[in-house]
């Protein structure tokens, strides 16, 4: 299987603090991986590290290097390139004060889609690809802040696949959320890693459990563990996984 | 019912109290002046030119209308756009940045620079140095420079209330700083934006110290000549009360600043309560 995002001895730093140490890690396309681990252990900077928004943190520094499909995205002097090919969604749904038909817009106008048509099909193709078409389809040009908080987790993803991302970067995206729309966006992310590549943060490890292929587990901005969800699980090799796994921390 | 602890009682108290008082004075002042210069305004008052001896003993004070009005536009005329883009610049492109940190601590000295001074500085400039002698565009240089500092703080903060997670979803999606700003950011915040403008032009419409001594005359006809001297509603109160031309005069004259004023801050902080709801 070709390997999408690789890390090659990354580490950062916020100021002088040390928050990844050397990882060295390579994610799979048209597959989930999951990374769990305590809080604080890194997870959420080196997500934000993959599409570069971890750099709007103050004082930012990173060393070693990070692949996209063969892209060393740290020498990349078109940043923007490398946000849209690797999206991100947040842990808080965020609708923009705009109407639904506009949040899913916001990326390809700004990248110069113009033609109605064109507009319409997107709008359209992604809505569906997060199950949101049916419940909205009548109600396009109205705000999107009366929506609920599953639905604007959905739209959020819309929002992100709209601009046609080869990478979706998900950080705990249904910890504000009710099982029923938890149980929903994780089928949509199964059906999504037939074409992407998909990392997702989560605390919730029985989550992890039922979409990951894969899962890595970190501790104090190191890669401790990875490999198939289920072997992590079942019998984890190292010591501190085994007291994660186990519940006996986190 | 609910009982309250004694300290409680007493603070609350203490609160209402002090509420009551302030909302008293307010009304009092009010009242005063509706009844000692209300019976004074009419059409001929609000319409007519300062006459008698001593001039503005009879007559109305439309020029200093004009004037106040004149004045307060050039003012905002030289604020807003500097002040705005500094805002801008301080809320979107300069976050975490040093240069950042001093021109807020600068914006912030600037308020506190007494009008008198500004006044004295725009004399010392414009008046005397660039030779524009005491005159409108005087006056409206000395009201937007103090006023400009008022504009920065209120829009930079009517900026910073607008959810910082619209601008990490938009960044996140590979868009430029300044789409966000005009799709997303600004059109949150421009009521919070008019609000502190208004406050502004409020300010401006009372000051009576930086255009005393650039812009204004006892007599004028304030018809919107940049290089001439203009007639305003402070300057004319203040006269009318120094000299004792005429307390009714002066009554009615105040009346209408203070109408004017009331009404610019009510709009203001209806504007504000707009932004408030938007960014709930």
């Amino acid at each position: 299987m070709m390997n999408t995002v690789e890390l090659k001895n990354f580490s950062t730093w916020y100021g002088q603090a040390l928050v990844l140490q050397d990882i060295n890690i390579s994610f799979c396309n048209h597959s989930i991986t999951a990374i769990v681990g305590p809080s604080g252990c890194g997870k959420t900077t080196l997500l934000r590290s993959i599409n570069r928004t971890a750099e709007l943190e103050r004082d930012f520094t990173c060393q070693g290097e990070i692949q996209v499909f063969e892209t060393r995205i740290y020498e990349a002097k078109e940043i923007s390139a490398i946000r849209r090919r690797v999206g991100m969604v947040y842990q808080i749904p965020v609708a923009l004060p705009l109407s639904i038909r506009e949040n899913v817009l916001f990326g390809p106008r700004y990248y110069g889609v113009n033609k109605r048509s064109q507009l319409d099909n997107i709008v359209e193709n992604c809505l569906r690809k997060v199950a949101l078409w049916d419940e909205v389809k009548h109600r396009l040009n109205q705000s999107a802040d009366k929506l609920s908080g599953g639905q604007k987790q959905r739209l959020a993803m819309a929002r992100v696949l709209a601009v046609e991302p080869q990478v979706l970067l998900l950080d705990e995206p249904c910890s504000s959320l009710d099982p029923a729309s938890t149980r929903l966006i994780e089928e949509l992310l199964e059906e999504l890693s037939r074409e992407l590549c998909i990392i997702i943060v989560t605390h919730n490890l029985p989550q992890a459990r039922r979409i990951a292929r894969e899962t890595v587990f970190m501790l104090d901005g190191k890669v401790v563990e990875y490999g198939p969800t289920a072997a992590l699980f079942a019998d984890p090799k190292n010591e501190k996984t085994r007291g994660f796994v186990s519940g006996l921390y986190g | 019912m609910i009982k309250r602890n004694l300290g409680d009682r007493i603070l609350v108290s203490f609160f209402w109290i002090s509420g009551l008082f302030i909302l008293l004075v307010l009304v009092a002042i009010l009242a005063y002046l509706i009844w000692r210069g209300g019976a004074f305004i009419n059409i001929d008052f609000l319409l007519g030119s300062p006459e008698g001896y001593p001039l503005g003993s009879e007559g109305g004070i439309l020029p200093a209308i004009k004037g106040t009005l004149w004045l307060i536009l050039l003012a905002l005329i030289f604020s807003i756009i500097p002040g705005l883009a500094t805002a801008v610049y301080l809320s979107e492109y300069g976050r975490n940045k040093r240069l950042t940190e001093a021109v807020n601590v600068l914006v912030q000295s600037m308020m506190g620079i007494p009008s008198i001074v500004v006044g004295l500085f725009v004399y010392a400039l414009c008046v005397v140095r660039l030779g524009w002698g005491i005159s409108l565009l005087a006056g409206g240089v000395a009201l937007g420079l103090m006023v400009f500092p008022v504009i920065v703080v209120s829009s930079r903060n009517a900026l910073l209330a607008v959810d910082d997670n619209y601008r990490l979803v938009a960044r996140a999606l590979g868009v430029s700083e300044s789409y966000i700003f005009w799709r997303v950011i600004l059109p949150r915040a421009v009521p919070g934006i008019l609000a502190g403008i208004l406050l502004a032009l409020g300010y401006a419409a009372g000051a009576t110290a930086p255009i005393m001594v650039t812009a204004t005359a006892i007599i004028a006809s304030s018809s919107g000549v940049l290089l001439e001297p203009v007639m305003a509603l402070p300057y004319h109160l203040y006269i009318l009360f120094n000299e004792h031309m005429s307390l009714d005069n002066a009554y009615a004259t105040a009346l209408v600043l203070v109408l004017m004023l009331v009404f610019i801050n009510a709009l203001a902080l209806w504007l504000h309560s707009i932004q408030e709801r938007n960014n709930a």
